[in-house]
C-alpha cells in the first residue's frame, strides 16, 4: 500500500528582518490511507508551520526549502481544516453556496448539481437540517457547526489527506468530542488519511493511531500512539506527558524548566539539552536527529537506551 | 511586618440569588419595542469559605465568565447580593473594597499596559492604592516579581517582550499586589502551553497556601479544576446544575450534564472512541432557553415533567449536604 502522503526533508525558512532562519528542519512523516497521525508540540515547535508548508499555505516571509519532498497517492489531494473556522469561511457567502463553489472548482458540474452536492456534504458531516442551514451565513452558526461546514468544504475537494490544524482547540469539550467523532468516521468511511496538529496529547490519544512529537523544529519522537504514551523514550516526551498528567493531580511535580529555544538560537547539539535533566556533555556536541534505538523506537535522544536501563 | 505577610483576614464570600441580564436588542415595531433579554446568570447562590478554591466549569454561554465578572465588580448584577463577610459588594466599589477582590484574565497581555514597563506599571498600582510609600515601593515590586518566580530583569521590559507564561505570572503578581482576599481567575491557563500550565498551577497552589486568599477559578478544563480546586460548580445556561467537593462531583457526578462533560473530556490514559460522549447538539440560545430544566433538550434522562419547572439545587439523593444537584431524575422527584 502506498502512503497517502509522504513528506521527507521538510525545511521551512523564516525571514525576520535581514536574518533567515530554519524554523523547521528535516521533518519527515508519512500517513497511510485511513490512518490518523497526530503531530504534537508546544507553541513555537514548528508543528503548524510544518502542516502549512505541506499544504502550501505559508504566511508571507516564510518559505519551504526547495529540497523538501512531498508526494502522495492520487496526486496527493489535500484539504486543510483550520483552528478558526470563521476565518476559513467567506462572510459574504451563504455556506451552501460557498461549498457549491468548491464543488464546481473541483469537478465539472452544473450549479444545481453543485448545490445538491453541498447539501449531501453537509448531511455527511452531521449537520442536522442541512437544507435550511445551507442558506445560513457563517456568522449565524455556532463554532461547532462552522467547523462542520469547513470540514464539508474540505471534503468537496475529495481529498485523500485531510490536514487539520488544531481544529478543536477553540471548541467546548462536548463539541470537540463531536468533531473528533466526525473526523474519525470520515477516516474510516472515506479511507481518508488525517494529519492532526495539536498541543493536546489527550486528543491524540483519542483520535490518532500514530504520533509524532515536535520540539524546536524537529520531530524528536514518533511511533504508535499507545506505545509512545505508555513508555516514552525521549526526555521531552516524558516531560510533556508529566506536565499533562500533573495538571490534573493535586500533588505538584516538577515542570519543565526554561523555555523552548528561538529558531534564531537553536542549540548546536541536542536542542532539548539545555532543559534536559539527563543531558551529558556528549549531548551538547553534535546535532542529533531521529534514529531507531535498540528497542526499535524512533527518537532523537542518544541516551534513550541508557535512560531506560536507569529507570528499570 | 514582613512584606510577604498574608492578607490580614480572608472573609467568607456569599452570593445570594444573583442574576445578571443583558438587553441584547429589540423586537417588535418602531413604536412597540420589546427588549430582548439575555439571562447570562440566573439566580445563582454560592458560599465560599475563607481560603478555599471554587472551580466554575461549563461550556461557552454557560454564564461562568459573567458570574466571575459580577463577583469582581466588572458586571452589574440585575438582582441579588454579593457579600464578603458582612460587607456588601456592589459593582461600583471604592478603592478599599475593590482591593479585596482582584481578577486575573485569560489574556494577560490585554490586562497589562503595552506602553509601560512592568516596573512603572506595578509602581503606579502600588502608589495609587497607597499600598506602599515611595521609600518602600521598589522593594515591594521586586518582592512581588520574586513571589511569582520571575527574575527581576523582567521589570524593565514591556509586556510584549515577555512570554505568555511570564505575562500570566505578572497578571497574578498585579492582582496579588493589592493583597486581595479573593482572587477571581477567568480561564487563566487557556492561552498557555501544557508545560507552562502545569507550572502556573503549581505556583497558584503555593501562593494560596502561603497567603491564604480564596480563589474562584473559571475554566472549561476539568483537568485544571481537579488540579487546583477544593470544590466545583457546574453551570449550564446561567444556572448552577451541580455543586460540591471536587472529589465527589468529578469522581461521582449526579447531574447528566456533569456526566456528559466528564465523558467528553479526552483522556490520556484511557482514551475512548471519539464521539462517544453521547451529548448531541449544542447549548441552546440563552435568549430563549427551554422551559423548566434548561438541559432537558440535550438530556438522555429527560422526562415530560422536566419541562414544567426549573429543578432546585438540592442535596436529597446524594445523601451529602455539601453535594447538591439540580435534576428531578437524580433527586428522585419524578
Amino acid at each position: 500500500m502506498s502512503a497517502a502522503l509522504d513528506v521527507t526533508g521538510l525545511q521551512v525558512e523564516v525571514r525576520r528582518g535581514h536574518d533567515r532562519m530554519l524554523a523547521v528542519t528535516d521533518v519527515a512523516f508519512a500517513v497511510e490511507p485511513g490512518e490518523a497521525l497526530g503531530i504534537v508540540g508546544e507553541s513555537g515547535s514548528g508543528k503548524s508551520l510544518s502542516l502549512r508548508a505541506v499544504a502550501g499555505v505559508l504566511p508571507p516571509g516564510v518559505t519551504r526549502s526547495a529540497n523538501s519532498l512531498i508526494t502522495g497517492a492520487d496526486g496527493g489531494r489535500m484539504a486543510m481544516v483550520f483552528q478558526e473556522p470563521l476565518a476559513a469561511l467567506n462572510p459574504t457567502r451563504r455556506i451552501g453556496e460557498a461549498i457549491a463553489d468548491v464543488v464546481q472548482a473541483a469537478r465539472r458540474c452544473s450549479r444545481g448539481e453543485a448545490r445538491a452536492a453541498a447539501i449531501d456534504l453537509l448531511t455527511e458531516v452531521g449537520m442536522s437540517d442541512p437544507v435550511r442551514r445551507a442558506k445560513m451565513w457563517p456568522h449565524e452558526l455556532s463554532g461547532g457547526l462552522r467547523q462542520r461546514a469547513v470540514i464539508a468544504m474540505a471534503l468537496a475537494h475529495e481529498p485523500s489527506v485531510l490536514l487539520c490544524d488544531e481544529p478543536t482547540t477553540a471548541l467546548d469539550v462536548t463539541v470537540q468530542d463531536q468533531i473528533l467523532g466526525l473526523l474519525d468516521r470520515l477516516r474510516r468511511e472515506r479511507n481518508v488519511a488525517l494529519v492532526f496538529v495539536t498541543h493536546d496529547l489527550a486528543v491524540v490519544a483519542t483520535l490518532c493511531q500514530r504520533l509524532a512529537v515536535m520540539y524546536a523544529g524537529q520531530i524528536i519522537e514518533t511511533g504508535n500512539t499507545s506505545e509512545v504514551l505508555r513508555a516514552p523514550r525521549h526526555p521531552y516526551t516524558m516531560a510533556l506527558l508529566e506536565a499533562s498528567r500533573t495538571r490534573t493531580s493535586a500533588e505538584g511535580a516538577r515542570p519543565i524548566g526554561g523555555n523552548p529555544p528561538d529558531p534564531a538560537a537553536f542549540p548546536a547539539g541536542c536542542r532539548f539539552a539545555p532543559r534536559c535533566p539527563f543531558a551529558r556533555e556528549k549531548c551538547r556536541q553534535a546535532p542529533y536527529s531521529l534514529r531507531t534505538d535498540s528497542a526499535g523506537r524512533p527518537n532523537a535522544c542518544i541516551r534513550s537506551d541508557e535512560l531506560i536501563e536507569v529507570a528499570a | 511586618m514582613s512584606l510577604l505577610a498574608p492578607t490580614a483576614t480572608t472573609e467568607r464570600l456569599t452570593v445570594d440569588d444573583l442574576s445578571v441580564r443583558f438587553t441584547v436588542g429589540h423586537t417588535g415595531s418602531l413604536f412597540r419595542r420589546t427588549p430582548v433579554v439575555l439571562k447570562a446568570v440566573d439566580n445563582v447562590s454560592i458560599a465560599l469559605e475563607p481560603g478555599s478554591s471554587l472551580g466554575i466549569v461549563g461550556e461557552s454561554g454557560s454564564g461562568k465568565s459573567t458570574l466571575a465578572r459580577a463577583i469582581a465588580g466588572l458586571a452589574d448584577p440585575t438582582e441579588g447580593t454579593i457579600r464578603l463577610g458582612t460587607t456588601t459588594l456592589r459593582s461600583r466599589r471604592n478603592r478599599v473594597l475593590s482591593r479585596r477582590v482582584q481578577m486575573v484574565f485569560q489574556d494577560p497581555a490585554s490586562s497589562l499596559n503595552p506602553r509601560r514597563t512592568i516596573r512603572s506599571m506595578l509602581r503606579e498600582l502600588l502608589l495609587v492604592h497607597h499600598m506602599e510609600k515611595q521609600s518602600t515601593v521598589d522593594a515591594r515590586i521586586e518582592e512581588l516579581v520574586g513571589m511569582v518566580e520571575l527574575p527581576t530583569s523582567v521589570l524593565d521590559r514591556r509586556p510584549r517582550g515577555l512570554s505568555g507564561g511570564q505575562r500570566q505570572r505578572l497578571g497574578i503578581a498585579r492582582a496579588l499586589a493589592l493583597k486581595p482576599e479573593l482572587l477571581v481567575l477567568d480561564e487563566p491557563l487557556a492561552a498557555l502551553d501544557v508545560s507552562v500550565q502545569a507550572s502556573v498551577l503549581i505556583l497558584l497552589r503555593k501562593l494560596q497556601a502561603e497567603l491564604g486568599f480564596s480563589m474562584i477559578f473559571i475554566s472549561h478544563d476539568l483537568g485544571a479544576v481537579r488540579g487546583i480546586c477544593t470544590e466545583v460548580a457546574v453551570m449550564y445556561l446561567g444556572r448552577i446544575v451541580e455543586h460540591g467537593p471536587v472529589r465527589d462531583v468529578l469522581a461521582d457526578p449526579e447531574h447528566p450534564y456533569t456526566r456528559a462533560l466528564i465523558a467528553a473530556e479526552p483522556s490520556l490514559d484511557n482514551p475512548r472512541v471519539p464521539g462517544s460522549s453521547g451529548l448531541v447538539g449544542e447549548v441552546p440560545s440563552p435568549v430563549n432557553p427551554p422551559s423548566g430544566c434548561t438541559f432537558r433538550t440535550r438530556c438522555p434522562l429527560a422526562q415530560p415533567a422536566c419541562a414544567s419547572a426549573p429543578p432546585a439545587l438540592l442535596a436529597y439523593a446524594t445523601g451529602r449536604a455539601d453535594h447538591r444537584v439540580a435534576c428531578f431524575v437524580a433527586n428522585d422527584e419524578i
